[in-house]
């Protein structure tokens, strides 16, 4: 690849990484303001938990990421610095996405007492299934990674430079409780939405319970695409693209119905 | 009317708002007694229902584009005006 495909690479991928922040901001922003006005309130005090956690992660996809471009630089100037970079790096992204969910879910949860109804049992079966297959195949591909521990000899890097039994501690097992978090969060939600009173509140509702989930399963995939890079340095550059792209394409929609969510939420305390 | 029809009559108006607010009702519907009606919540009456309803409907009509949804709601305000509590 020339100097000039590997710049147009790169700002390719990073201009939808910004409309997508700005789309994240906008929607966490609309929904912090409607949060914030009804604070008082017992919805408002699950659904302010609710904005916060879409603000760490609002705030968290561009901080991440211009971390790791800064530690990308770092690295090049030193080899003995890839190490703790990564590690740092993963530390922080586990980190946000921990706080993130974690408070998406407490909002969740809050909601749902509002309505003094549980999720269907069907709902939390879903949870567990999915959470055990996606998890099983993200722990089978995670442990069997090539290049979990020791640098690929194409980019001197590794994964994660943990023995296995840290891997599972402070990698998997805090990404299998984000991953939990969320999709309880999603089916907490879709059952507030479905038994809150209100023809017209609900209506509101729904692009919200849609945008998060859209968030929610896009994050699981994007730890997909950690867990295969090492298959994934056997890829073309246009399949690479692709899913680079549907994932993008996924995160951005999500945010823009939380952003539509939001607003109409927030109307319903103007008019 | 008393005090007490009062609050009767306006958990009846809030019942009704509810149905399709949800948890928004209580300060939608407090706002448009407040700022339409200038007087709090807990003194309305029969009387202002009509003037309530106009005001009521033209805000949902704000929120919705299904019209039938806030004919039904003003309907359904107006009848406790009319005396039709339930």
């Amino acid at each position: 690849m020339s100097v000039f495909q590997s710049r147009l690479l790169s700002l390719s991928i990073v201009l939808p990484f910004v409309l997508i922040w700005m789309a994240a901001f906008y929607g966490f922003i609309n929904f912090k303001n409607y949060a914030n006005s009804i604070k008082n309130s017992p919805d408002g005090k699950s659904l302010s938990k609710l904005a916060n956690g879409l603000a760490v992660l609002a705030i968290g996809m561009p901080f991440s990421s211009i971390l790791s471009s800064l530690v990308n630089f770092l690295e090049r100037m030193s080899k003995e610095s890839i190490p703790p970079f990564t590690i740092a790096t993963n530390y922080i992204s586990i980190c946000i996405a921990v706080l993130g969910f974690t408070l998406i879910a407490a909002g969740a949860s809050g909601l749902l007492k509002i309505v003094k109804t549980k999720a269907g049992f069907s709902q939390q079966a879903l949870v567990w299934i999915l959470l055990l297959s996606i998890g099983g195949v993200y722990i089978y591909l995670t442990l069997t990674n090539p290049i979990r521990q020791n640098p690929s000899p194409v980019t001197g890097k590794a994964t994660y430079f943990l023995p296995d039994w840290l891997i599972v501690i402070t990698i998997i097992i805090p990404y299998l409780y984000v991953w939990y978090s969320g999709l309880k969060a999603a089916i907490n939600l879709n059952s507030y939405q479905k038994n809150v009173k209100g023809l017209i509140y609900k209506n509101a509702l729904k692009l919200l319970t849609i945008g998060i989930a859209s968030v929610i399963f896009s994050s699981v995939f994007l730890q997909f695409f950690t867990a295969l890079s090492s298959g994934l340095l056997n890829w073309g550059l246009t399949q690479l693209l692709v899913l680079i792209y549907v994932l993008l394409i996924i995160i951005a929609a999500g945010y823009v119905f939380i952003a539509l969510g939001a607003k109409k939420l927030k109307k319903f305390e103007e008019v | 009317m008393n005090a007490v029809e009062q609050q009767n009559l306006y958990e009846e108006v809030l019942k009704v708002t509810t149905e399709y607010l949800g948890p928004a009702a209580e300060r939608f519907i407090g706002r448009q007694i407040q700022n339409h009606l200038n007087k709090p919540p807990e003194e309305l009456n029969k009387e202002d229902i009509a003037k309530l309803a106009d005001w009521a409907k033209v805000a949902i009509a704000l929120l919705t584009e299904d019209s039938n949804m806030v004919d039904d709601f003003t309907k359904s305000l107006l009848e406790l005006g009319n005396g039709n509590d339930k």
